[in-house]
């Protein structure tokens, strides 16, 4: 039972997210209740029930980007987030605090961001374009 | 597995022609990986000094290593210094002789190597992280080879005599643990704790990817002391690097015969297994760590009975830090005495703290226990703008700077108010306010209450929307008697450390900071932090026009109008950016 967790990282790392087919396979193989399944994968944050969105973005809200005005552009995005087409999640600090405030966008950093620059990339992302710069 | 011949290839590898590079996770991020590439240089784990990385050391032969800062291209570079590969580790090892440079500064001489002792960081940025034959040309695995000839009681006894206490927080003599655990019959496990959750502190990955060895040693020495074989690393899922470090390490051990079975062709057979933790702060508490690796949500539960007696799986469990376990090595070879004889009276030993913040050099560092925060903060980390040292982690106190010249012990700490905690120290310039501080960690722990108990899952929630309304300047006098009554409930009613200790941040904030709380309740911040009770505007008097502030305004609030400029209050988002760069001091904040 020690590797359940590990077991089910496996999986989070494969697909991005835990599928109900493979919770099943998981919940024969250790023949544990899916009840508890789910439980855990509510637990812990490194869980998602939900498949990832096509495209991710992350804002940071450490103290140095907080200051710098990231609660702004979280209110910015707000419009465009559907959790289909683009993720939202706020991550307390990336450590790149000298380019304040920073945006995650498909795991690319971009710093400094400003609310016009960060629509034009979200927008850009949305018609099916590159995020990338 | 023969440890002289093991040795002998490491001195080979270690005393030779070498060039190495930090690449921790720490070095990675300021560029670590390419400077390597370019080098053609061996990366080893983090010489602790993180505001000067990428740190590369030359090693010619025969000749001592040279130590350069913040390395772009190794030509322009600044050296740091020069010292010998065993200088650090307080273990007796043999050596060839290597020619120093005297005429170049030592790294000792640096103040923030000066006033450093190391025993657990012993080898942490010299020896490559998986070079097992380097690990013990250090000195490694004699103390395994030591201890399988002594009687467990024997050990048991010397690590109880050193005054070993948990490095993990709690500070519970680690002697007495491993005795609890050894007078229990049956199957028992060793745990190590491996965790680290607080923001802001991270030397147990530093010990983890620079020398993985240390610590299953240690883990292996504990495992024999107390008739256990089989134990477990607990590591967060956030730490791939460490993660991988510990599975290779783990198996380049037991194909060498330091795991498995018959260690070191004694009857003793011990293995280990990692398992990943899943992003919750709670599980560093022992119990819900328990609860993690048997596969449930880590929920902490009642003690007693302590893991010693009734742990994993409801047998006898020994679980110790990461630090602490790297620790047992030294003791078992150099005595107890040696041990004992750094440190305070109750605080034996050596801490790691990571000092961020604040502070010019950043990093992590390990010196005695007693030493004064004074001392690491303004000797070690040369800070010159100090409000305040945050101790402890999220669950930790703010210790006021009049109040630095106290000694730092577990005891010590806590009668300030605040926590020893895994080591994070946290330095908070005048820039800063301590009222929005209080407010950033109750948020956090908030977010990381498990659940399980009504006062902190409920209580810190509340307490977060007093203190919320405080920064808004919608607070009232009562709000501070209300903030204290609920902190008082959280800290009494709640089951583990992380309720017991959540409302540390607030209350020594309160106790050492109060007229911050009653300007913010009159409706002021004082720092200018707190932006509902902040407004900049421009002084046409002292304008020049430059536009400096018009193009550092991140939402384009500020406009020129007859020549001066201004800002659009329902624009402005308060960031303070105009205020910053404005040469003038054109810009005034209220």
């Amino acid at each position: 039972m020690e590797f359940l967790i590990n077991s089910l990282l496996d999986i989070q790392n494969r697909y991005g997210y835990l599928p109900k087919e493979e919770l099943k396979r998981i919940s024969s193989k250790f023949n544990v209740p899916i009840s508890r399944l789910y439980s855990i994968a509510t637990f812990y944050s490194a869980f998602s029930l939900k498949p990832p969105a096509k495209h991710k973005i992350n804002i940071c809200k450490g103290t140095a980007c907080v200051i710098k005005g990231s609660e702004v552009l979280e209110d910015a995005i707000r419009g465009y987030v559907d959790g289909v087409n683009l993720g939202y999640e706020p991550i307390r600090c990336f450590g790149a605090c000298s380019m304040a405030p920073v945006v995650v966008i498909d795991g690319e950093i971009h710093g400094k961001m400003t609310i016009s620059r960060l629509r034009k990339l979200v927008e850009r992302g949305l018609e099916g374009g590159s995020t990338k710069t | 597995m023969d440890l002289q011949k093991l040795k002998e290839k490491g001195i080979c590898s270690l005393y030779g022609e070498r060039i190495t590079v930090g690449t921790s996770t720490c070095g990675i991020a300021a560029g670590a990986l390419k400077v390597k590439e370019s080098l053609n240089a061996k990366g080893v784990g983090c010489l602790g000094f993180c505001s000067a990385e990428p740190l590369v050391s030359v090693q010619e032969d025969g000749k001592a290593p040279i130590v350069y800062r913040n390395v772009k291209e190794l030509e322009k570079a600044e050296i740091l210094g020069w010292f010998y590969p065993w200088e650090f580790s307080p273990l007796e090892i043999d050596h060839p002789e290597l020619e120093g440079h005297h005429n170049l500064p030592h790294l000792r001489e640096h103040p923030f190597y000066r006033k450093q002792v190391k025993i657990v960081l012993r080898n942490c940025g010299v020896i490559e992280p998986l070079s097992i034959e380097q690990y013990i040309a250090m000195g490694g695995y004699h103390a395994l080879q030591k201890a399988l000839e002594m009687k467990p009681e024997e050990i048991i006894e010397e690590i109880k005599k050193s005054g070993l206490r948990g490095r993990g927080g709690a500070g519970f003599p680690t002697g007495m643990k491993w005795e609890i655990a050894r007078k229990n019959e049956g199957e028992k496990f060793v745990i190590c704790n491996a965790d680290e959750g607080d923001p802001g502190a991270y030397m147990d990955r530093s010990v983890l990817e620079g020398d993985p060895f240390s610590v299953i040693e240690g883990m292996t020495i504990g495992a024999y002391a107390v008739g256990s074989n089989k134990g477990f690393i607990y590591v967060r899922n956030e730490y791939p690097l460490a993660v991988r470090t510990l599975e290779e390490a783990v198996k380049i051990a037991k194909d060498n015969g330091f795991l498995g079975e018959n260690i070191m062709d004694s009857d003793f057979s011990f293995e280990i297994h990692i398992v990943k933790g899943a992003g919750a702060f709670v599980c560093g508490e022992e119990t819900a760590l328990i609860a993690s690796i048997e596969g449930y949500p880590g929920e902490p539960r009642i003690r007693p009975p302590y893991p010693a007696e009734k742990g994993l799986w409801e047998k006898p469990t020994v679980i110790n830090n990461v630090e602490t376990w790297a620790n047992i090595p030294v003791i078992i070879l150099k005595g107890w005495k040696f041990f004992a004889s750094f440190g305070t009276e109750k605080s034996k030993g050596t801490k790691v703290f990571s000092v961020v913040g604040k502070v010019k050099n950043t990093g992590l560092i390990e010196v005695p226990m007693g030493i004064s925060l004074r001392e690491i903060v303004l000797e070690i980390g040369e800070a010159d703008d100090v409000k305040a040292v945050q101790t402890g982690g999220p669950t930790g106190g703010c210790v006021p700077v009049e109040l630095m010249d106290v000694p730092v012990d577990y005891e010590r700490l806590v009668e300030l108010g605040s926590v020893m905690g895994s080591g994070g120290l946290v330095v908070i310039g005048n820039d800063s306010c301590m009222v929005d501080v209080a407010k950033y960690f109750l948020e956090f722990t908030k977010a990381e209450s498990c659940g399980k108990c009504i006062p902190c899952r409920l209580g810190l929630n509340e307490m977060f929307g007093v203190i919320l309304r405080i920064t808004q300047g919608e607070g009232s006098q009562e709000d501070i008697e209300r903030l204290e009554k609920l902190a008082d409930i959280v800290a009494t009613a709640s089951l583990c450390g992380l309720g017991k200790t959540a409302p540390n941040p607030l209350l020594t904030t309160l106790k050492y900071f109060r007229e911050e709380y009653l300007e913010h309740i009159r409706g002021r911040c004082p720092a200018g932090v707190c932006r509902a009770l902040v407004r900049y505007s421009i002084l046409p008097e002292k304008c020049v026009s430059c536009g400096l502030c018009e193009i550092n305004c991140p939402v384009g609030a500020i406009k020129k109008t007859d020549d001066v400029f201004s800002i659009d209050q329902d624009l402005c988002i308060k960031c303070g950016s105009c205020f910053k760069v404005c040469k003038f001091d054109a810009v005034e904040r209220i």
